[in-house]
This record gives structure tokens, sequence and C-alpha cells, in this order.
């Protein structure tokens, strides 16, 4: 579970020309190890990818997710929002975030750059952003609006990253899913949604119930999912489970609607075979997924689960920045 | 059966790519000190991941009159000790626990039937013995009652056990035969906690999964390799019951430094599949030839410490020691140049240490490689900053892998000094290693046995001290030989100096 951040700023932002950056960094850990010789804490520069995340507007909520992230990820993070009021185009800002290491005492110390840019300068971004990714490290571009990908500001940064971590959630399916689905034909970067993320839980109850399923010798027969009309984890959810059903096997799969909030409400999976019937349903509840089980109709067991909150989903996004052949298929699936 | 992703299309890509089978977790000495500060936490953060079943049922055994509700009153601290405790999550794990008293087999074997029928756990067992190696005998003697009753012949069956397995070869010898009685070797996961510690398995990845240091791993480009365990702590409370029967030798050089020295000296598996990992490292312990009895002063040194200073602290010596008995010759000290005679090493010397009321905790792997064959920068710095190419695994604390090599320092003239390329997993990962007793726990109820002792290895490993132990024994030490908080006895530092070599500093 997500807790209160541990970081600590370094000092103060510095605003910068885009020129200035890389050395107002350097300066920074200059200032860091001055301290050090002070008597103060050492700070270890730390980094294990570039983030890159892209806000239409001002989006301090944005900022506030990487640090809890980069708290778990060490990373060089580029903030970048566009639309911006600047006089100059593009400003920036360098500040630096320290923490305690896990099990250690000396400093973990990451890097933020925050560019801003005026409308018309929203193209001049990708080469400031270019020469600050880390070499030799992956660089993840974080997009929570996926329909900016069909904008040529964003389209300039697709050859500098190894993989986009998008969040369809908030703009639903019918709006991201024509605008993600058309990255799978390319070979790179990588596409990876926040919205699938989300599922693990979900889909490992749907684990569960087949392992149970097939050691009383049942098959499912069907599947029932409640949630929103527009909403993307269900049409994620329900995409996987025909993309992982084995050909032979073909229950019913049923989406039920009518829902107000966006998000999964309930899963409810039958199982049949022997004569006998089974029924397992999943249900949120709060930040748990509550699972009641009944066997014939005699048993039942509740138990909760907790759902991880979404800056822990994030760091986990973060810290594998891999392509998932299993969300590609499951994204494939809800096109067809 | 366990259900692999193979046969489960859901399983793939999720973390729980194979699912804990539903089971009882029979824990004999449920009230412990490794119980409640080991076991029963891992089992905690398990459940927090989600990585247990609803089912998952623990059953304590114990020589006490408990209710049910009075066991469960008892284990919830230690439950609740992990770290963002669910109180929702710990409650349904305590749901699950029950206390049985100690008696007839047929008893336990009743009780975990009708544990089956109320929570599902199918005739499933992993009986866990966290109790001291003495009871092991009687306790296996038992489960072989259990396991024959009626009610003892359904679903899969193990038994986890600490060590040390056996005093000697001949005592190890008979605990194995004695569970091979009642257990099948596949059912049998004998700890060794260290192999479950995350940067130790990161020795395998280091190795295998990147092409660099494999062409190096060998005595062509090495010198030497020292393995450390080293502690500040002294006995404590464990003299009487535990450490004056044991010494250094038999608690940590028989079992975890020799398994560290497997991991380093192993060949590349043919697979990751559990057997051919053990069947490598039982190939590591077959080529060390024992030393010979004229061989162990010259090739091991063993002390004891003395009263000192640890932290700016006044401690006493282990003879003072609360369970200590006059005159006892218990090693707390002990190290061990070990030869590996095969293709890969021979003429490398593997040198061991472990010891108590040392300077600082630490466990680490240092592998020293050869220096330069001829000094290209003369008078450019001193012959031991030249040759100063060493790969440090820290295993603990300070998690993480260096590099040292040389370096120019800046400047108009060629001077060269020693510089660190260092990983440290804190800086890199930001989050907590998971604890090796979660993941050894995970793996045994997962039907893995790939980070655990099998019995022919546990056995070999003895075999190659016992050389040691009957020199040991038979020779009367002039005990302590070290101050608490010094870097340990002299005759260790003779035994590298007699190879032209020095122990790295703690």
């Amino acid at each position: 579970m997500a807790h209160a951040i541990k970081q600590k700023q370094i000092g103060s932002s510095q605003d910068v020309s885009p020129s200035e950056i890389e050395p107002a960094l350097n300066a920074l850990w200059n200032t860091q190890h001055e301290h050090s010789a002070e008597g103060g804490a050492t700070p270890v520069r730390a980094c294990g990818l570039t983030i890159i995340a892209i806000a239409s507007g001002t989006e301090s909520g944005l900022a506030e997710e990487l640090a809890h992230a980069t708290e778990l990820v060490p990373a060089r993070t580029i903030l970048a929002q566009l639309n911006a009021t600047v006089p100059q185009g593009i400003a920036a800002q360098v500040s630096g975030f320290c923490q305690t290491a896990a099990g250690g005492e000396e400093h973990v110390c990451h890097e933020q750059v925050l560019l801003q840019a005026s409308r018309d300068h929203g193209d001049f971004l990708a080469p400031v952003v270019s020469p600050l990714i880390v070499p030799d490290l992956p660089a993840v571009l974080l997009l929570k609006e996926p329909s900016l990908l069909s904008s040529s500001v964003i389209q300039r940064f697709l050859p500098l990253v190894d993989v986009i971590i998008a969040d369809s959630h908030h703009e639903g399916a019918k709006k991201a899913f024509p605008v993600v689905a058309p990255l799978l034909d390319l070979e790179s970067p990588a596409l990876r949604d926040m919205a699938f993320e989300r599922l693990t839980p979900w889909r490992d109850a749907v684990a569960d119930a087949w392992d149970r399923a097939q050691s009383d010798g049942l098959v499912f027969s069907d599947i029932l999912l409640t949630c929103h009309e527009d909403d993307v984890e269900g049409a994620l959810l329900m995409g996987w489970i025909r993309s992982r059903l084995p050909s032979d096997l073909h229950p019913t799969l049923e989406v039920k609607t009518g829902i107000k909030e966006r998000g999964l409400k309930e899963l409810r999976i039958t199982a049949k075979g022997k004569g006998t019937s089974w029924v397992f349903s999943v249900s949120r509840v709060g930040h748990h997924l509550v699972e009641q089980e009944s066997e014939d109709g005699t048993r039942a067991v509740t138990i909760p689960w907790p759902i991880p909150d979404d800056l822990d989903t994030l760091a986990y996004v973060l810290s594998d920045p891999e392509p998932d052949r299993i969300y590609e298929a499951a994204l494939r699936a809800t096109q067809t | 059966m366990n259900q692999s992703s193979a046969s489960n299309p859901f399983r793939e890509g999720l973390n729980r790519t194979r699912a804990v089978d539903p089971c009882v977790f029979v824990l004999f000495g449920a009230n412990g000190d490794l119980a409640h500060r080991k076991i029963l936490p891992a089992i905690a953060h398990l459940a927090h991941h989600g990585l247990l079943p609803s089912s998952f049922s623990i059953l304590g055994v114990g020589l006490e009159d408990l209710t049910d509700d009075a066991f469960r009153d008892q284990l919830r601290p230690a439950l609740e000790d992990a770290e963002n405790s669910d109180t929702r999550v710990i409650d349904a794990l305590l749901e699950g626990i029950f206390f049985q008293k100690f008696g007839e087999p047929k008893d336990l074997a009743e009780r975990l039937s009708s544990i089956d029928k109320a929570r599902g756990t199918r005739g499933n067992r992993t009986f866990y013995l966290s109790t001291p190696p003495s009871a092991f005998s009687s306790i296996v003697t038992y489960l072989g009652g259990v396991r024959n009753s009626p009610e003892g012949k359904t679903g899969t069956h193990r038994i986890i056990l600490e060590k040390p397995f056996g005093r000697t070869l001949d005592s190890a010898r008979a605990l194995n035969k004695e569970l091979l009685t009642v257990f099948q070797e596949e059912e049998i996961y004998r700890i060794d906690h260290f192999l479950g510690k995350e940067t130790v398995q990161n020795l395998q990845v280091l190795r295998f999964a990147n092409s660099i240091f494999e062409p190096l791993w060998n005595r062509r480009y090495v010198d030497h390799v020292q393995i450390t365990v080293s502690e500040s702590l002294g006995v404590e409370d464990r003299a009487g019951s535990y450490y004056e029967e044991s010494g250094a030798l038999r608690d940590m050089i028989q079992n975890h430094l020799l398994q560290l020295l497997c991991l380093v000296a192993m060949e590349p598996p043919a697979g990751f599949d559990a057997e051919s990992m053990r069947d490598e490292r039982r190939k590591v312990l077959r080529s060390i030839r024992p030393p010979s009895h004229d061989e162990v002063p010259l090739m091991t040194a063993r002390g004891q410490y003395g009263a000192g200073s640890i932290g700016g602290e006044k401690v006493v010596g282990y003879p003072d020691e609360k369970g200590v008995k006059p005159g006892s010759t218990t090693e707390t000290f002990a190290a061990w140049r070990v030869k590996v005679e095969n293709w890969r090493w021979a003429g490398v010397p593997f040198f061991l240490r472990t010891g108590k009321r040392l300077p600082r905790k630490l466990t680490e792997i240092a592998v020293r490689f050869r220096g330069i064959p001829y000094h290209l920068f003369d008078d450019a710095g001193s012959q031991e900053d030249m040759n100063a190419n060493v790969l440090a695994l820290r295993i603990q604390p300070d998690e993480g892998v260096s590099l040292r090599f040389g370096s120019k320092v800046p400047g108009f003239d060629v001077r060269i000094r020693p510089v660190k390329m260092d990983f440290q997993y804190g800086s890199s990962f930001g989050e907590e290693l998971p604890e090796a007793y979660e993941r050894l726990l995970l793996d045994a109820l997962l039907n893995d046995p790939t980070l655990f002792i099998r019995g022919d290895v546990a056995e070999d490993a003895w075999k190659l001290v016992m050389p040691i132990l009957e020199v040991w024994e038979n020779t009367k030490p002039e005990f302590p030989n070290y101050e608490a908080g010094s870097l340990g006895p002299a005759s260790a530092n003779e035994l590298m100096g007699r190879d032209g070599r020095e122990w790295r500093r703690l």
C-alpha cells in the first residue's frame, strides 16, 4: 500500500534555460557532495531508468505520483507540461530528491526536470528531452491521457523511448483504444497500460477459479462481468479472458453494464461438470476484492484481497518496463 | 497437485505463476523463537501478498495444553509484526489456525482430517520442524505413525527441517536414513536460509545472465576467493542450549559457507530446474578433497573470543558467557583454506572465514583476480594498487556488488589508484528485499526444492569437515585467543600468510 512520501527535496528548484539543464544537474550533485564533506549524509546518485511524463496542462497530481513511484524505482524523471503559460517558449526547472535507501543509511538521490512548453513550442520538447535520457538504461514515456498519442508533439517522443505506459482508464475505451491499439503494430516502443495492470487481482481470481474448477473436474461454462458501459478495465478483462481461453472451450461471456461509476463491480464464474455446478464470484468492496465461493450452495468462503493502489501499481510497472505480450493479446482481443 | 502456468492458461504473466495448493502447515515448536521471529512473519507476508490460498491452515503442535483461541492469541503478535499489516488479512489467517497437543499419532491424523473437511485442505500437509535438532528423530518417528494412519494416506506431504542436519557424518546419515523411512527424498526440504537471500540468488544471475564474467571465472584469471560471514554479536543466550555443542565450524562452515562456495564454484547448470542446480552444487563438494589429519593445522585456524569491546561497549569473553562450560574448547571463529580440485579451479584457494565478536556484521564473497602479467606503468602505483581487481558480492548488509579496478589519478603524471564501481540494491531498486524465509517457505509450498539441501549434499558437506573436527577434538587449543572486536586469531592471518595473501578488511 502507498505510504507517505519519504523523499526530501534537495535545496530549492533552479530555473534554468533548456541548454543549462545538464550542467545544473551536475551542480546539484557537486553541492550535495560538498554538504556531505561537511558532515552531512553521503548521497548516492541513483537511476534505474528515465521517466518522461507528459501532461496537457499543469498536473500537480502527476508530480506526486512520480514522487511515490521513484521512491521505489529511483529514476531521472522529466515532467513535461504542454500548453503552459511561459513567456520564453520552454522553461526548465531542475531539482533533486533524497531518501534513505531501503535497509541502509545512506541517501539515495534522484533528479527531476520540469519542462513547461507553451502551446506553439510543444514540438521543441523532444529535442530538449533527448539528450537528457540516461544512456544504457530503459526510457519510459508515461501518458495519463493516451489520446495525446495522436498529436505530433508526442509522436516525436516515440523514437526516443523503449516503453510507453498509458493509462486508458480516465478517457474510457471508446476514446483510448482507437489511439493505443495501432501501437501494437509497431516493433518499438512497447506499450503497457495501467488499466491492464490494475486487473492483476481480478486475473489472479480467475486463475484461482480455474485451478479450483479443474481440481473438481469442472470447466468454465458462464462468465459474467458487471461494469460501466465504457469501462476500459472491463473491456480488457474480457479481452484477456477471451485471449487465454483454450480453443476448445467456449463459455458464455457476458458483460452487464448500467453501472454509473467507472470500474469493475463483479466477476461471476460458473463452472459445471459431472452433473454438478459451482459458482465463484468476486466483487470489489472498497479497497479489497471479496471472494465468495459456493460449492453446490452449501459453503461460502469470504476472504479480502487488498487491491494495490495506483501508486504501487505504477511503481511495479516502472520496475519492469518490458513489453507485455499478455496485455497486447488482451488489447487485440478487444478489437475483434 | 499444484497447477503450473502450463496447465492453467490464466496464470501466464501473473506473479503467481504457480499457486500454492491448499494445505495444513503443521508447525512443531510453534511457540519457539524461530517460529515467532521468522516463520510466522514470513507466512503473514506471503498472505499479505496474496500468495497463500484462502484455505491455508496452520496447526501448531506442542506439549502445552492450549485451546485454539489461546494459541491464536499467542501467534497474533508475530503475525502482526509485518510492516503495513492489514488486520483483515491477519484475521482471515487466524481463522485457519489451530492447536494440537503432542500425543498419539492417530490423534494428530484425526485432527488433520477434521481440518481437511472444515477448510478444504485436501490431505495436503507441510510439516515444519522448528525444534531443537535433538527432537528431530522422535518427531520423524511420530510422523511415520501419522502418515501410516488411514487419514494420512492422501494428499501431498512435505517436511521442512532447519539446520544442523546432524552433528557428525554418522548422525547426518542416521537422520537422513530415518527421514527416508517416512518420507521420499523429494518430500524433504532441508533449509539453509542463506540460499534464500536475494543477493545469494543474484550470484546466479550475475554469473549466468551476463556474458562478461564467465570467461574470467576460472583458475586462469582468479587468484583466490574469500568467503566471510562475520558477526559482531556473541553467542547471547545460545551457548547453553546449542552453541557449546556446535561451534563455528558446525554452525556456519559445514552448511552456509560451503553452500556459498558451491554457488561460486559451480558449473553452469543444464537448466534452471532444481535437480540440475543441485547436481552442480554437489559436484563442487565432490571436487573438494577433505584435508588429511596432518594438513588440518596448516589449512585451518580456530579461535575463541575473549573480553574486549564492540561498538565502544565492553563485552565479556566467551568463557564468561551464560551456559559455557569451564575450560570450553568450543571455537567461535573458524577459517579454512579449501582446495577445489577440478579443471576450473585447480590451484585457486577458497578461503572461508567465520566468527563471532568480530568488528562488524558482514557476509561477503570476494573474488580476487590475478595480477597483470607485466607492469606497463612502472612506478605509477604500488604493486598492490596495480593488482587491484576484486569483484565483491555483499550478501549483508548493504546488499550489492562492487568491482574494484585501477584508475588513473587526474593529473599530469600517471598515477594509478583503485576505485570502485558499485551496485547497491538500495539505490537501484527501492523496494525492500524479500526475507529469505518468505522465499524459502513459498518455494517449499510450491514443491520447488532448488534452494534446499539434498540429502547427499548434506552428507558430502559433513565428509569434508569431519577430519577437521576429529583433529580439533583431539587437540587442546589455547583459548580464548582473540579479543572481542579484533579481526580474529593470529593463526587466521598465518593461514593466509603462508599463501602470501591477506584477509580483506572487515
